[in-house]
């Protein structure tokens, strides 16, 4: 019949808790010969040293289809299919400035500030979440908000790319039904899956390679740890991967009502950001108010955790940071 | 044939195959579908698991990264959408509740998760910052005195606190609070430096407790939420309701093979018979063309618009067209039909049987019409060719050459309405013309003139020098009367010498002078037979036909009895019929006589009168002679002559019964009186003695009585013997070996030839009395009957003579020598019984004359 029946275990509501408890102890040995299991451990192999660290190495690439890639990028830094061709996707996320434009606020088509700060565009395949507010759960969704960046709709954007000829010539090579709403959002979502950044002397470091990082960087990672701030910094972003209840937060938590807990008077939760070349992206915070990555820390121990910190131990976490700057292209950035 | 077969069967087996594929498919299709369904259930149940897990995992660690968590729930996100899709079941035994239910939980357990990840973010950042808080307040501490209980306390807190976040257990809740709150008071009992480190470490404190308990609820509720057991119902749902339609798919794929493989063998059986069919009507066929090929009568078949299709060899060679020649012409180009009397084209019959859809019979008299011109007598019908729907498709004519059996049938009309010997209509013809012109009569007041011939003498010739010299005689006749014919007058020739002449458009006076030119011509006629020369007569009756005139019957009897008096009145004459007249008066009565005699002789009136014959001669002791004499009694008792009645018998061929009558009665009465040892004479009439049976009949009436042959003496008239002189002859011969008598009546009356006497071995003459009554005082008389006794004495024959009246006449036949004499003179005729035997006359005699 090609059919498995009652091959999961029979299991009670009111047994789960308990059932669970055992599954953690043992493992899953009813679900072993799973193919679904199967391919769900293959995304989670893991090596030995980082198993045991909050903090995982950028994942190796999955494969993507050049040309679709190719084209992504190609339309990523078109200043044309902006309604006034004033600015490019890739004007604001420069990729020779850590994926940011390194201002406090970017300026749309319209000349208008955003309301954020820009974060980076490297490594965003590895957030759930995108924006400050963490809003959207997918790129896709995200790109159409974006639209409204470079003062365009879907019809009006799907109309300038037919009327430029070596995008129709390209889409109508790689899609069969050429320009649309979905070939574009997959040509654009292709490259933004390829800003990857792997390699860092950190990931280096949990990969096994114990001199990837000096003494005073590990000492940094530590402090970066015992000040708790892993908690949210954490997975193969070093964040990027939930939102923060702010709603939920409780003393010593800072002060609710400060610019970046309420944010606009409006925001109740927000994303914790992706850590990695934190280095090239200042300034820092949703507002762009910590110009440098010292500042940014001492502020978050300071003001977060309401414990007092000394410069050198700040100075350390810093250095950690540093480390986590990686390569696109094979190229350090 | 054979390439038709094949298409047929690859063209039904192609529809088969992929009527076939088609269910098939559209089943599979739904089997996609259902395991993508199961699967999904299965999947969500999988990632559940996997959730619940790693929510454990991350709450009991202390240093934990959300990324698992986040790819399940972003996998478990993805299947949610998919399982939204679901939302309308395939099948009503799925609950669409069960599944909307799903769905809820699964919304809850997202935004559930996310309040994990902040909880647990805020309890482990609690958590992971005491060491480093704990130790910084014992750097603090150091450069105090009496800071034990400070720095021991929050060491035991912090140590009870790590335990504390790992338990779910309530109890400890009130410890710990206990101790935070020791904490809190320990902040105004320490140097004021270190006051703000204690509230920051309080706080903490305070941050783990909440959140524990956050935690806890949150993971509790997360595990809580009945996805699993939704899910496991939803997938053992989705799981029966499959393996239902499994079972059914496969029970109607069994079906479906069933038919299939029926319907195959089914279209093979079928075209296996249509092929047997197919041979068995190519036998058929060419036995048809082959029976059609070889038949003897012409065949053309034609399609419905009468064009030809095919021709078979008689066919071909009766209209002299071949069959390639005339296949694909019209019917009316090949088959040219002419009525053979009016030689006038007769319609296509074939049109005729296409119009009106049912056979026709052959027209009349066709004649065919050969290419080359010649023409043959044939008999044609045509039918149609049905199809299926009763719809002409076709004709076919069958004809064949009746050219032989026109003639034969030709001859034998001939033959039926013409006299063999002389080529002239026979009597039936004669009729038949003689009713036209009496219909003619009647109805255009035309007078036609009916003439009787007969012609005397025939006989004679006949009897004399053979049927040769009659059947000449009778030629030689009819081409004499032919002769004298008109364009409009028919002769035909009635029977025998018998002739009849129909004179149309003729008056009595023309009729009658045509009758005596006929007259004359034949009495100037002379027939010649082997150098002997004969004269002839012919009498001739005359009988009118106008518009009074009855029926042919009456017609011809009426010019029969006009003849038959011209006959009786002397020959060689002309007689007209008229109403009224003696003669034929006399005629008719004969015919009431008829049925008198008839009658009579069914109630026994006739009776036997004797009249004795008595020897003249010395010998008087010679037995007793009578002749026997018949007569009648009438209904009232008289007693009636034979001269009366005899005429009508004769004519009426009646004589034969009376004569075996008079023969039984006689014959039976010497039977019954053996004392009566009298020799009696019985009269046998001319047809009596015609009749083949009469020899017989006396033989066997001789038989049964057994009586004395010498005592019987059978008189024959001498007109009678010589018109049937070979049979007399005959009968004379055979009987008197028995040792009957013979008497020669009537002798000199008629022709009286001596010369018949040598072959009639008679023993007696009765000489005419009409010579014997006038012997007296006519001298010719008497050297006739001194002559004939003369004659009788040499040839050893006893002369008898009749009408002795007196005295006289006695002495002088015993003058001449004459042996018996009978008369008046001797007595008359008395009744052959006497009173007392008169009851023995109840004599019967068949009436059968044969």
């Amino acid at each position: 019949m090609g059919f498995t029946r009652k091959r999961v275990v029979n299991g009670k509501p009111n047994a789960l808790p308990a059932l669970f408890c055992m599954i953690f102890i043992f493992g899953h040995p009813a679900a072993a010969n799973d193919t679904t299991l199967a391919s769900l451990r293959q995304n989670t192999d893991i090596s030995p040293i980082h198993t045991r660290e909050p903090i995982r190495p950028i994942p190796d690439k999955t494969f993507l289809s050049p040309e679709k890639v190719a084209l992504g990028e190609k339309l990523f830094h078109d200043r044309r299919l902006d309604s006034k061709q004033v600015i490019a996707c890739g004007d604001c996320h420069n990729l020779n400035l850590g994926g940011t434009d390194q201002l406090a606020f970017s300026v749309n088509s319209a000349g208008t500030p955003t309301r954020f700060n820009t974060p980076s565009i490297f490594n965003v395949a590895l957030n759930t979440q995108y924006y400050w507010s963490g809003k959207f759960e997918t790129l896709d969704e995200q790109l159409t908000d974006a639209l409204a960046e470079i003062n365009t709709t879907w019809p009006q954007l799907i109309q300038t790319i037919n009327s430029i000829p070596e995008y129709a010539e390209h889409f109508n090579n790689l899609y069969s039904e050429g320009v649309t709403k979905e070939n574009i959002k997959d040509a654009f979502v292709s490259y933004e899956l390829s800003l990857a950044t792997p390699d860092s002397s950190f990931d280096l470091y949990l990969k096994g390679d114990t001199n990837a990082l000096s003494a005073k960087e590990l000492q940094g990672y530590k402090l970066f740890k015992s000040f708790g701030c892993v908690t949210c910094h954490q997975g193969a972003n070093i964040g990027g991967n939930f939102v923060l209840q702010l709603d939920k937060l409780a003393p010593p938590f800072g002060n609710l009502n400060s610019t970046r807990t309420r944010l606009h008077g409006k925001l109740e939760q927000i994303r914790v950001p992706s850590l990695r070349n934190v280095a090239l992206t200042a300034p820092y915070f949703h507002d762009g108010s910590a110009t440098t990555l010292h500042q940014a820390v001492s502020r978050m121990i300071d003001e977060y955790l309401g414990i007092g910190v000394d410069d050198q131990q700040v100075a350390q976490i810093v250095d950690f940071l540093k480390t986590l700057t990686g390569k696109y292209k094979g190229q350090k950035l | 044939m054979k390439t038709a077969h094949l298409k047929s069967i690859l063209i039904a087996s192609a529809l088969i195959v992929v009527s076939c594929i088609l269910i098939l498919n559209s089943k599979s299709t739904n089997f996609q579908q259902f395991r993508q369904e199961i699967q999904l259930l299965r999947d969500i149940r999988l990632i559940n698991a996997l959730i619940n897990q790693e929510l454990l995992t991350i709450r009991y660690q202390l240093y934990t990264n959300f990324d698992s968590l986040s790819d399940h729930i972003a996998k478990l996100k993805s299947k949610y959408q998919a399982l939204k899709k679901l939302t309308s079941p395939p099948h009503q035994s799925i609950k669409i509740e069960e599944l909307n239910r799903l769905i809820r939980y699964l919304n809850k357990k997202f935004e559930m998760a996310d309040e994990f990840k902040t909880a647990n973010a805020l309890l482990k950042n609690s958590l992971a910052v005491f060491p480093h808080l704990n130790e910084a307040l014992l750097t603090k501490l150091a450069n105090y005195e009496h800071t034990d209980l400070v720095a021991n306390h929050v060491d035991s807190l912090l140590r009870d606190i790590y335990l504390y976040s790992l338990t779910n257990d309530n109890q400890a809740d009130a410890q710990i609070a206990q101790k935070v709150e020791m904490l809190e008071n320990l902040q105004f009992n320490v140097a004021p430096e270190i006051a703000p480190h204690l509230h920051v470490i309080h706080k903490h404190a305070r941050t783990v407790i909440d959140n524990r308990h956050n935690v806890n609820n949150i993971v509790n509720k997360l595990l809580g939420l009945p996805v699993e057991y939704l899910t496991y119902n939803l997938q053992q749902t989705y799981t029966s309701h499959n393996e239902k339609v499994v079972e059914q798919s496969n029970t109607y794929r069994i079906i479906l093979f069933i038919l299939s493989v029926l319907l195959l063998s089914t279209t093979g059986y079928i075209l296996f018979k249509l092929k047997r069919k197919t041979y068995e009507l190519e036998h058929e066929k060419n036995r048809a063309l082959v029976t059609l090929h070889s038949i003897g009568d012409g065949i053309i078949t034609t399609d419905a618009s009468a064009v030809v299709q095919y021709l078979n060899p008689v066919a071909e060679q009766l209209t002299g067209w071949k069959n390639n020649e005339a296949c694909g012409k019209h019917l009316s180009n090949i088959f040219h039909v002419f009525d053979e009397r009016t030689n006038k084209p007769i319609d296509n019959i074939v049109e005729q049987c296409i119009a009106e859809n049912r056979n026709i019979p052959s027209a009349t008299q066709s004649v065919l019409v050969n290419r080359d011109g010649s023409k043959t007598a044939i008999e044609d019908t045509a039918a149609p060719i049905r199809g299926y729907n009763d719809d002409i498709i076709g004709t076919i004519i069958v004809f064949r050459d009746v050219s032989r059996t026109r003639e034969l049938s030709r001859k034998l009309s001939y033959q039926a309405s013409h006299d063999a010997l002389t080529n002239v209509i026979n009597r039936r013809a004669f009729e038949i013309q003689l009713t036209k012109a009496i219909k003619l009569a009647r109805e255009n007041r035309e007078k036609h003139a009916l003439l009787y011939l007969d012609l005397d003498q025939f006989k004679v010739v006949n009897d004399t020098c053979g049927h040769d010299a009659g059947d000449q005689l009778l030629i030689q006749v009819t081409s004499l009367l032919q002769s004298k014919l008109g364009s409009t007058d028919t002769l035909a020739r009635l029977g025998g010498d018998e002739f009849g002449i129909l004179l149309r458009n003729c008056g009595l006076n023309k009729a009658k002078e045509f009758a005596e030119g006929m007259l004359t011509a034949v009495k100037q006629f002379r027939f010649e037979w082997q150098s002997i020369h004969f004269h002839l007569g012919v009498s001739i009756g005359i009988a009118m036909i106008d518009h009074s005139s009855g029926n042919v019957v009456s017609a011809m009897s009426a010019a029969d009895m006009a003849c038959y008096v011209a006959k009786d009145t002397g020959r060689n004459r002309v007689h007209i019929y008229s109403h009224g007249n003696k003669e034929l008066i006399r005629r008719r009565d004969e015919m009431q006589w008829m049925s008198k005699l008839t009658r009579a002789l069914k109630e026994n009136r006739f009776v036997l009168y004797k009249q004795p014959i008595v020897p003249l001669g010395l010998d008087k002791q010679q037995k007793r002679r009578y002749e026997l004499l018949l007569r009648l009694h009438d209904d009232d008792g008289r007693l009636i002559q034979p001269s009366e009645f005899i005429p009508a018998a004769e004519r009426y061929n009646f004589m034969p019964t009376l004569d075996r009558w008079v023969i039984r009665a006689a014959f039976t009465h010497l039977a019954s009186n053996h004392e009566d040892n009298a020799c009696y004479s019985i009269n046998l009439s001319g047809t009596s003695l015609n009749t083949n049976t009469l020899l017989k009949y006396i033989k066997q009436e001789h038989d049964k009585h057994r009586i004395n042959p010498e005592n019987i003496c059978f008189e024959i008239t001498e007109t009678a013997a010589i018109n049937n002189l070979p049979k007399v002859a005959k009968l004379i011969r055979d009987l008197k070996l028995s040792g009957f008598k013979f008497a020669l009546d009537d002798f000199g009356k008629g022709v009286s030839s001596f010369m018949y006497l040598s072959s009639l071995p008679v023993d007696y003459l009765k000489i005419d009395g009409e010579f014997v009554k006038n012997l007296l005082n006519n001298t010719v008389n008497h050297a006739i009957i001194w002559s004939i006794n003369n004659i009788g004495r040499i040839l050893k024959i006893q002369i008898i003579a009749e009408y002795v009246e007196n005295e006289h006449l006695h002495d002088a036949l015993i003058d001449i020598g004459i042996d018996y004499a009978q008369g008046y003179k001797f007595g008359e005729p008395v009744p052959l019984h006497n009173i007392l035997d008169y009851n023995n006359r109840n004599v019967v005699v068949p009436l059968t004359i044969a």
